[in-house]
Order: C-alpha cells, then sequence, then structure tokens
C-alpha cells in the first residue's frame, strides 16, 4: 500500500510539479500575478470537481473512449501553450495577454486531471476499505520526493550554468518533446493510429516500471520500448521545438541590431 | 462533375466500409471480480492487432494497467472498458490492475499459432 501511494503519487502528481517547474525555472521572464494564481487556484478547484464527477460520463463518449480523446486534447493544450511561450526561454519580450490566459488555463486543466486520477485512486482505497496509515505514510514521501525535485529542478533551470550551456534549452526541448508522444499510445490504445513493432528494448537498463523509469519519462519522455510512430512524433516535435527557439532568437537579433545606413 | 463526385465519394465510403468489416480485429474478454482477473493468461495470435474487453464487475474502480503493452485505462465498476493491442511479436506481455496490483495481475501470450 506505501508502495503502492508513492508511486501514483510520483505517476499523478510529480508531472504537476515537473510542469510548474519548467514554467517557473525555464522561463525567467514570465512573471505571475496574484490575479494568474487566484484564476489557477480557482480553476483547478473547480475543475477537479467537474472532471472527479463527469469522468465516468466523460468515458462513456466516443463508444468508451471519452477518457483517450478527453486526455489527447488536454495534453495537446498543453503542448501548444508550452511551445507558444518557447521565445520566453531566451526572449526579453513579454507574455502577451491572450497567451498568458491560454497558458493559466491549459496549467489548470493539466493540474485538475492529474489531481482527479489522483483522487480517483484514493476513492477505490476508501471504497475497499483499506488502512489508512499506508497511505498517509505513502502520500508524505510522494508529496517530500515532488517537492524537493521540483525545487531542485527550479534551481537548476534558473541557475547560469543552464542558461550558459544551453541545458536548459536541451531540457525544454526533450521535455516538449515527452510531452508530444504521450497522445501517441492513448490514440493507439483507441485504434486511431496503427501501432508498429518496438524499435528497440533497453528496459534492462532502466524499465518503464521502476521508479527511474518514472522519473526519465515525466522529465523527457523515455520509453524503454518506443514504436515507430513514437520516435517519430518525438523527433518531428524536437525539430518543431528547435525551430521555434532558433526563429525566436534571430527575431531578437534583428531587432537589437541597429540599423546602419550609407550616409554619404 | 456533381454526379461523378457523389460516385466517387459513395465508393470510397464502400471500400472504406468493406475493408473495416474485413479488419474488424478479434475480441478477447477479461474479467476483474474481487480484484483478481479472470482469465488471468490469455493467449493472441502474433503480428495481429485485437480488441481486449476488460469487464469490471466489482465495486470500486480499477485502472487496467501494463508497462510491456503500453496500455492504461481506467474501468468504471460494473462497467467494461475496451482497448486495442498489437500487433505483437511472439512473447510474454504483463498486466495489472494498478489500484490492488497485488492479487490484479495478468499475462497475455503472444504466439504465431494455438490462439485460443
Amino acid at each position: 500500500m506505501l508502495i503502492n501511494t508513492v508511486l501514483l503519487f510520483i505517476k499523478d502528481i510529480f508531472p504537476i510539479f515537473v510542469l510548474l517547474s519548467f514554467i517557473v525555472g525555464a522561463t525567467s521572464n514570465l512573471r505571475l500575478t496574484k490575479m494568474d494564481l487566484s484564476f489557477y487556484a480557482g480553476g483547478t478547484i473547480i475543475s477537479v470537481l467537474l472532471i472527479y464527477t463527469q469522468i465516468e460520463n466523460i468515458g462513456e463518449l466516443f463508444d468508451g473512449d471519452g477518457i483517450e480523446v478527453f486526455y489527447c486534447l488536454l495534453n495537446s493544450t498543453v503542448y501548444m501553450s508550452l511551445l507558444a511561450i518557447t521565445p520566453l526561454l531566451s526572449n526579453k519580450s513579454a507574455l502577451k495577454a491572450v497567451l498568458r490566459y491560454l497558458l493559466i488555463m491549459a496549467i489548470t486543466l493539466f493540474t485538475a486531471a492529474n489531481l482527479s486520477e489522483f483522487f480517483i485512486y484514493l476513492s477505490a482505497m476508501v471504497s475497499s476499505n483499506q488502512t489508512f496509515i499506508g497511505m498517509f505514510i505513502g502520500g508524505f514521501f510522494g508529496l517530500g520526493i515532488c517537492l524537493s525535485f521540483s525545487i531542485l529542478l527550479t534551481i537548476f533551470l534558473r541557475s547560469s550554468l543552464a542558461s550558459i550551456s544551453c541545458l536548459k534549452h536541451f531540457l525544454w526541448v526533450l521535455y516538449l518533446a515527452g510531452f508530444a508522444t504521450q497522445n501517441v499510445y492513448l490514440l493507439q490504445q483507441i485504434d486511431v493510429v496503427s501501432t508498429s513493432n518496438t524499435l528497440w528494448d533497453i528496459s534492462n537498463f532502466v524499465a518503464d516500471a521502476s521508479e527511474y523509469g518514472y522519473l526519465l519519462n515525466t522529465l523527457i519522455g523515455y520509453k524503454a520500448a518506443p514504436t515507430a510512430e513514437y520516435v517519430v512524433s518525438y523527433f518531428a516535435s524536437v525539430v518543431i521545438t528547435l525551430m521555434v527557439i532558433i526563429l525566436s532568437a534571430k527575431k531578437l537579433n534583428r531587432i537589437n541590431t541597429p540599423i546602419v545606413r550609407n550616409e554619404k | 462533375m456533381q454526379a461523378r463526385l457523389t460516385k466517387l465519394i459513395v465508393l470510397s465510403f464502400s471500400i472504406w466500409a468493406a475493408f473495416s468489416a474485413w479488419a474488424k480485429p478479434q475480441e478477447f474478454h477479461i474479467t476483474l471480480k474481487n480484484h483478481v482477473f479472470t482469465p488471468s493468461q490469455i493467449t493472441i495470435p502474433a503480428n495481429t492487432k485485437v480488441k481486449l474487453i476488460i469487464h469490471n464487475q466489482d465495486d470500486s474502480i480499477e485502472e487496467f494497467d501494463s508497462f510491456d503493452l503500453n496500455r492504461e485505462k481506467v474501468i468504471f465498476p460494473n462497467k467494461k472498458g475496451r482497448i486495442f493491442i498489437g500487433p505483437l511479436p511472439a512473447g510474454r506481455y504483463e498486466y495489472f490492475g494498478e489500484y490492488f496490483p497485488k492479487t490484479a495481475r495478468g499475462v497475455v501470450i503472444v504466439e504465431d499459432s494455438n490462439v485460443n
């Protein structure tokens, strides 16, 4: 029970901490106001209530594939929002109001969906009369792992070492790629995307079911045995994010370079 | 022009419908009761896509989970859920109930022949 709760904490709650760490740590120019935080907190509570109470009805939609469709839409919204704020990694310009609200909405929905999954687990435990002690200790450990890791990640992303060595950009590109691939298995599960054989299997090195597997999956979308569709979407996202970074850097250079005129 | 376009649409739809019917995957059923999957072992053909239907007869929610199959599906109490798996090479693919992993466990055996 204890280990299971820790693992579920890492699976459901850890991605929220990592997402917030990346947004706060990597985009130093993103200034969140009290209003934004209130919107996030209030929106999360309302969304959790809505998702938790309606998840069964959502699941019934699309011939029983409603949850997969819901998560695909959610992941796509978060991915697009993160891609849109990618220029903030090096750009000093402020975030546009529309984009700001899209980002907050995406984070709110992502947090709510993950929290709802965790509450579903809790309700299953309560309904089966499981002991609370194991769950409580597991939750305590799980929260400790999430908090400590996210603080370290935020500090690292904000450090000059991460900026100078481009590690911040590197991690951001891989994090977004991992996010982009989340939809692949969901769509394969409901037979929208075909499934090919796995290209390699390094489960002996780091298994998906291990703690490191969970961690690396959340951070960079690690899969021990990925399919061709997974690898293609991963690298497509890497290319797209790199293009956004390069184009925004070029645009910034053009703005900062003074116009030299030939004056006779 | 319009008639030709209509014919083309009808023909495309017919081909799609015929292909869908022909390519309908084989169904396999698993029942979850008292946090135990029955049968705990199913055998499916290699290199073929199949549909797995999981019936949750418990009063609590469960999540069908498999790292080997890369599948994860929440099954609500007294409801069923479906997932597509494969085509897979011959081998052994384990699955479990995420909320009750000690009891809810099973394995999908992928074989070239002898499919039950």
